[in-house]
C-alpha cells in the first residue's frame, strides 16, 4: 500500500500567520560582545548579570556545535536578530495590551483559556513578555509568577541564588548562547506547602522574521509544594529560519511535585534547541510532559537529576515528524541518590519523509542502591519514506539496580484498520483512532481542553493522508 | 599521548618479502598500511569507543610473526604434551571419533599454523579447509574474489587496516554448491607466550545451498606481559546456504583482543553466530551482519562472564538491506569483581527492506558493587512495514530465587551458580556439541570460583 505524502504546508498550520506589529526596539542581525552588553543595558540589569552574560558569550564562542544529533549546519548565528521588544511596557490587564498583539493572542485563544481554567498566564511576544496575570488567591499565598526579566528586578536575591545552578552556561553551546542573550521566560516560585490547584500557563510566540527567541524559565518548588505549568509555542511560517533556544531550570525541593507540560507547535522554519533540566530532592517528583509537533528541527532532552533518596522522575513525550521535520528528542535521568526511580515513555510518529529520533540516557552511579528505571519507546511509521531511530544509553554502576529498556517500531496495523472498517468506520477515521490510542498515555495527562486540542492537532497533521 | 602500537613500515615489508607472497597481496598490504597510518587511534571521544579506553595499554614491544615455540606437525599426537594441555577437550573429542579429525581441524600456535587435517572425502568434493597463506598460494583465483574486497576492505578502520597490512595466519574455508556437513570444522588459535601480536585473517565462502558449521576457539595461559590479538574474519554466504559460526574466546588475562567478524548474507541464506567471551584483559568483539539478499536471516546468541578487572565490549550490527529479512540477537552477561561490560547493538533497516523483523536483546547481571555495565541498544529504521524491537535489562540475582534454592538445601554459592547457569541456558543450549558445552560450563564454574 502506498500513501501519498503531504507536506506540512502553510495551509495546514493554522498559526502560520504573521502580524505587522511595529516593534518598540529591534536589534540589527548578528551577535557580538556589544549585542550582549546592549541587551543587558536596555534591561537595566545589575552588574553581576551583565558579567555572567559576557562570560557565557565567551563560552559560546569556544564550544563546538553539537554534531551528534540533528543536522544543524544551516544555522547561521550572524543571520539572527537577538532582541526585539514588541511593546513598551508589560500589561497586567488584557485590555491594555496593544490591539495588534492582542489580536494575535486572541487568535491563539490565550486569554480565553485563562478565564476558563488557568490560575495565571504569561504571554511572551518575541523577546519579552507582553502580558502577565496571576489569580489573586495564589498571589496571597506567596506564589510568584512573573516573567524572568521582572523577577530579576523584583526578586533578585531569589533568582541569583538559583540562576545557572541547574543548567550552567558551560553545559553546551546553546545553553551558553541562551545565558548570554536570554530575554523573557517565566519565573515561578511556589512557597512551602502551597498547592496550586489550577495549571499556570505561559505562551511563547515568535513574530519577527529571522528572530532568535531565548527565553529563560525557572521554577522553584519549595518543600511540599505542588504545581502544574503548561507552555505553548507557535510562530509564523517564514521561508527563512528562526531559532528558539530556551533554557529551563527547575528545582523540586523535598516532597514537592512539579509537572511541566510543553506543547511545542512551532512553524516549519524554526530550529528548536532547548536545554531543560530539573533537580529533584528527597521524595520529590518531577514530571515532564512533552509534545513536539512543530518546528523544522527539535533537539530537546528534558532531564532530571535525582539528587536525594526517594526522588522520582516521570517523563512522557510524544513527537510527530512530518516531511521536512526532524524531531530529535528524548530524555536523560541521572540517579545521584539511592532508592530513586525513573520512568520514561516516549511515543513517536513519523509521516511522509519525517524523521523522529529517541535519544536518551539512564545513568546510575556506584553505591546508589535500590534504583529503578524503566524506559519504553514506541515508534509508529506511517509512510514508506518515514524514518525513526532509537539511541538509548544505559550506564549502570550499581548491582542492585533494576533497569528495563524496551523499544518497538511498527507501522499502522492493517488488521486494526480492517477491523474498524468492517465495523463501519471510514479508513481515515480508523487511522486517527489508532493514532489517538497510540498517544493516549500522553493525552490522558493533559487538562481536558488541551487533550482535545492535541487530538485535533494530530488530526490536522493526518489530513489527506489516505489516498 | 604515547603511541599504543610500535609497528612500522618495515614490519609490512618483512612480511611482504616472503618470496611466495603474490603481488596483489603485497599491494593490499601497502594500501592497508597507508590507511592505518592516516587513521587516528580511536579514543573515548569516538562514539564507537566511548566506553573503551585503549590509552592505558602498551604494545610497543609486542612481536608479530615470530617463530612459534612449536613446530608444525603431521599428526595431532606429535604435539608435545605441554601443547596438548590446552586442548584437553579436543583430545576427548578425537578419542571418541577414533582419532579422526572429522571433517576438519586446524591449529594455530601464535602466528603460525602448526596442524591441518581435513577429511579426504570432502577434499575430493572440492571442500577446502586450510590456512589462509596456503589458500593464497594454492587457490589465488578463489581467494581473490572475496579477500579484503567487499566484506572487509583492506583500508577500513584503524585495527582493520592494521590487520590487513600485517595479517599472518587464519583459516580459509570454502564449501562448493550443495554440500551439507553436519559435524563442525574446528580451529584453535593458541598463544604460547606474552608479548605477542597476532593478526590472523580468515575467509569463509559458502557457495549456493551449502550448509556447514565452524567452531573457532582462542586460548592461552596467563602470562606476565600483554599481548594483542587483532583478527578479522570475512564471511560470504551465497543463495540458500547457511553457516553456524561459533567463537569461544578464553584467552589468558594478559591478552587484549580487538577482533571483527563480518558477514554478507545473500538470498534466503543465513548466518548464525554463537559468541562466548570468558577470557582476555580488554576485549572488543565486533559482529557485523549485512543481509543483502531477500529472505536472508541471522541469529546471534552471545554470553560473557567478566571478572576481576576484565573489560568486555561487544558491538553487533544487524543491517537489513533487502526485503523479508529477519534478525534476532540475544546477548547475556554476568559481571563480578571490578569488571566492566559494554553492549552496543544496532538494528539498521534500509528503505527497501520492507517486511523485516528484527530483535535485539541484552540482559546483564551485576554480582558486585564495583562492576559496571553499559548498554546502548539502538535502532535506525527507514522502512515502515517492519517489526523491530530491542530490550535491555540490568539487574542482580533474584533474592527470592536464591532463598528458595537454599531452603531446598543448596548452599548460597551453588544456588547462585545454578541461577547463573540458568541465565546462560538460552544461549548455551544452542551449542550442539556436548563436549564443548561441558567445557564452557567448567570454565564458567572455574571463573565463579567454585
Amino acid at each position: 500500500m502506498s500513501l501519498p505524502t503531504t507536506d506540512i504546508g502553510t495551509e495546514e498550520y493554522k498559526y502560520g500567520f504573521s502580524d505587522d506589529v511595529k516593534p518598540a526596539i529591534k536589534f540589527e542581525k548578528g551577535l557580538s560582545r556589544q549585542t550582549v552588553e546592549d541587551i543587558s543595558n536596555i534591561k537595566n540589569e545589575p552588574g553581576w548579570m551583565t558579567d555572567l552574560r559576557l562570560k557565557a558569550y565567551e563560552i559560546f564562542l569556544e564550544k563546538p556545535m553539537p554534531t551528534w544529533g540533528a543536522d544543524l549546519s544551516d544555522i547561521d548565528f550572524d543571520d539572527i536578530i537577538y532582541f526585539v521588544r514588541a511593546s513598551d511596557r508589560k500589561m497586567t490587564d488584557w485590555d491594555d495590551v496593544p490591539a495588534d498583539i492582542k489580536e494575535t493572542f486572541e487568535k491563539l485563544g490565550i486569554p480565553e483559556s485563562e478565564r476558563k481554567f488557568l490560575a495565571g498566564a504569561e504571554a511572551q511576544y518575541d523577546s519579552e513578555s507582553v502580558y502577565g496575570a496571576l489569580q489573586g488567591e495564589w498571589e496571597k499565598q506567596g506564589v510568584i509568577f512573573v516573567d524572568t526579566d521582572t523577577a530579576l528586578k523584583d526578586h533578585e536575591k531569589l533568582l541569583k541564588e538559583y540562576f545557572g545552578t541547574v543548567v550552567p552556561a558551560a553545559d553546551n553551546k546553546l545553553a551558553a548562547l541562551n545565558t548570554a542573550v536570554w530575554s523573557g521566560g517565566s519565573f515561578l516560585y511556589i512557597p512551602k506547602g502551597v498547592r496550586v490547584g489550577l495549571p499556570l500557563q505561559a505562551y511563547f510566540r515568535i513574530n519577527t522574521q529571522n528572530m532568535g527567541q531565548f527565553e529563560r524559565t525557572m521554577i522553584i518548588a519549595d518543600e511540599g509544594s505542588n504545581v502544574q505549568y503548561i507552555e505553548g509555542c507557535t510562530a509564523p511560517t517564514y521561508t527563512t529560519n528562526s531559532l528558539h533556544s530556551a533554557v529551563v531550570e527547575i528545582i523540586c525541593k523535598k516532597n514537592s511535585r512539579v509537572r511541566y507540560t510543553t506543547l511545542q507547535n512551532w512553524s516549519g522554519n524554526v530550529y528548536n534547541l532547548v536545554t531543560k533540566r530539573a533537580q529533584a530532592y528527597e521524595n520529590a517528583t518531577m514530571e515532564w510532559i512533552d509534545a513536539n509537533l512543530g518546528s523544522k528541527v527539535t533537539m530537546k532532552y528534558p532531564s532530571v537529576f535525582l539528587m536525594e533518596r526517594g526522588a522520582k522522575a516521570d517523563v512522557i513525550s510524544i513527537a510527530f515528524a512530518n516531511t521536512g521535520q526532524h524531531q530529535d528528542v528524548g530524555s536523560k535521568v541521572v540517579h545521584l541518590a539511592p532508592y530513586t526511580t525513573s520512568k520514561i515513555i516516549s511515543k513517536s510518529i513519523s509521516k511522509g519523509k519525517g524523521r523522529s529520533t529517541y535519544r536518551g540516557l539512564v545513568k546510575i552511579y556506584e553505591g546508589m542502591e535500590g534504583c529503578k528505571s524503566n524506559v519504553n519507546c514506541d515508534a509508529l511509521l506511517l509512510d514508506e519514506a518515514s524514518a525513526t531511530d532509537t539511541y538509548p544509553y544505559i550506564e549502570i554502576e550499581d548491582p542492585t539496580a533494576a533497569i528495563e529498556h524496551e523499544a518497538t517500531v511498527s507501522k499502522l496495523s492493517d488488521e486494526q484498520i480492517f477491523y474498524l472498517q468492517q465495523r463501519g468506520v471510514p479508513e481515515d477515521e480508523a487511522r486517527n483512532m489508532i493514532i489517538n490510542g497510540f498517544i493516549e498515555p500522553f493525552t490522558k495527562l493533559l487538562p481536558l481542553e488541551y487533550a482535545v486540542e492535541m487530538n485535533r492537532l494530530i488530526e490536522l497533521q493526518m489530513e489527506g493522508s489516505v489516498g | 599521548m604515547t603511541e599504543l602500537l610500535g609497528f612500522g613500515r618495515e614490519d609490512v615489508e618483512r612480511i611482504s618479502s616472503d618470496s611466495e607472497s603474490p603481488d596483489w597481496i603485497r599491494k593490499k598490504r601497502a594500501t592497508a598500511w597507508e590507511a592505518y597510518e592516516n587513521l587516528p587511534m580511536p579514543t573515548p571521544r569516538d562514539e564507537m569507543w566511548k566506553y573503551t579506553d585503549l590509552s592505558g595499554l602498551n604494545f610497543k614491544n609486542a612481536k608479530t610473526s615470530e617463530a612459534s615455540k612449536y613446530s608444525a606437525v603431521e599428526k595431532f599426537e606429535s604435539f608435545p604434551e605441554e601443547a596438548i594441555k590446552l586442548l584437553s577437550d579436543e583430545v576427548i573429542h578425537l578419542e571418541e571419533n577414533g582419532g579422526m579429525c572429522k571433517p576438519g581441524l586446524l591449529i594455530q600456535h601464535d602466528s603460525r599454523v602448526t596442524f591441518t587435517d581435513v577429511e579426504k572425502e570432502l577434499t575430493e568434493k572440492g571442500v577446502i579447509f586450510c590456512s589462509m597463506s596456503e589458500a593464497v598460494r594454492n587457490y589465488p583465483e578463489l581467494v581473490r574474489k572475496h579477500f579484503m574486497d567487499k566484506v572487509a576492505p583492506a583500508d577500513e578502520g584503524k585495527f582493520g587496516s592494521l590487520n590487513a597490512a600485517l595479517w599472518n595466519g587464519g583459516i580459509f574455508l570454502y564449501v562448493p554448491k550443495g554440500i551439507e556437513i553436519k559435524m563442525p570444522f574446528k580451529s584453535y588459535i593458541l598463544m604460547t607466550d606474552g608479548g605477542k601480536a597476532l593478526f590472523h585473517h580468515s575467509l569463509i565462502v559458502l557457495e549456493q545451498s551449502a550448509h556447514v558449521r565452524y567452531i573457532e576457539q582462542c586460548r592461552s595461559e596467563d602470562y606476565s606481559t600483554d599481548s594483542l590479538n587483532s583478527s578479522v574474519a570475512e564471511v560470504v554466504v551465497k543463495d540458500g546456504a547457511s553457516l553456524d559460526y561459533i567463537t569461544l574466546q578464553n584467552w589468558g588475562n594478559n591478552v587484549v583482543d580487538i577482533s571483527t567478524r563480518k558477514a554478507v548474507v545473500e538470498r534466503d541464506a543465513s548466518v548464525n553466530w554463537i559468541v562466548g567471551t570468558l577470557g582476555g584483559k580488554v576485549t572488543r568483539s565486533s559482529y557485523e551482519t549485512r543481509l543483502i539478499g531477500q529472505g536472508s536471516s541471522t541469529n546471534t546468541r552471545g554470553f560473557f562472564l567478566a571478572s576481576d578487572k576484565q573489560h568486555h565490549d561487544f558491538w553487533g550490527l544487524l543491517s537489513h538491506e533487502a526485503p523479508n529479512t529477519t534478525a534476532d540477537l540475544l546477548y547475556k552477561g554476568v559481571l563480578t569483581g571490578k569488571s566492566r561490560s559494554v553492549f552496543r547493538g544496532l538494528i539498521k533497516i534500509a528503505e527497501e527492506a520492507q517486511q523485516t523483523d528484527s530483535y535485539l536483546t541484552n540482559n546483564n547481571i551485576l554480582l558486585s558493587d564495583e562492576a559496571r555495565a553499559d548498554s546502548v541498544p539502538t535502532l535506525e529504521i527507514k522502512a515502515n512495514d517492519v517489526k523491530a524491537s530491542h530490550g535491555a535489562t540490568v539487574g542482580n540475582l533474584d533474592r527470592d530465587e536464591i532463598f528458595y534454592l537454599m531452603s531446598r538445601g543448596l548452599t548460597k554459592s551453588s544456588a547462585e551458580k545454578l541461577i547463573i547457569n540458568g541465565f546462560f541456558a538460552p544461549v548455551l543450549k544452542s551449542i550442539d556439541s556436548e563436549i564443548l558445552r561441558e567445557h564452557i560450563y567448567k570454565s564458567i564454574d572455574k571463573k565463579l570460583g567454585a
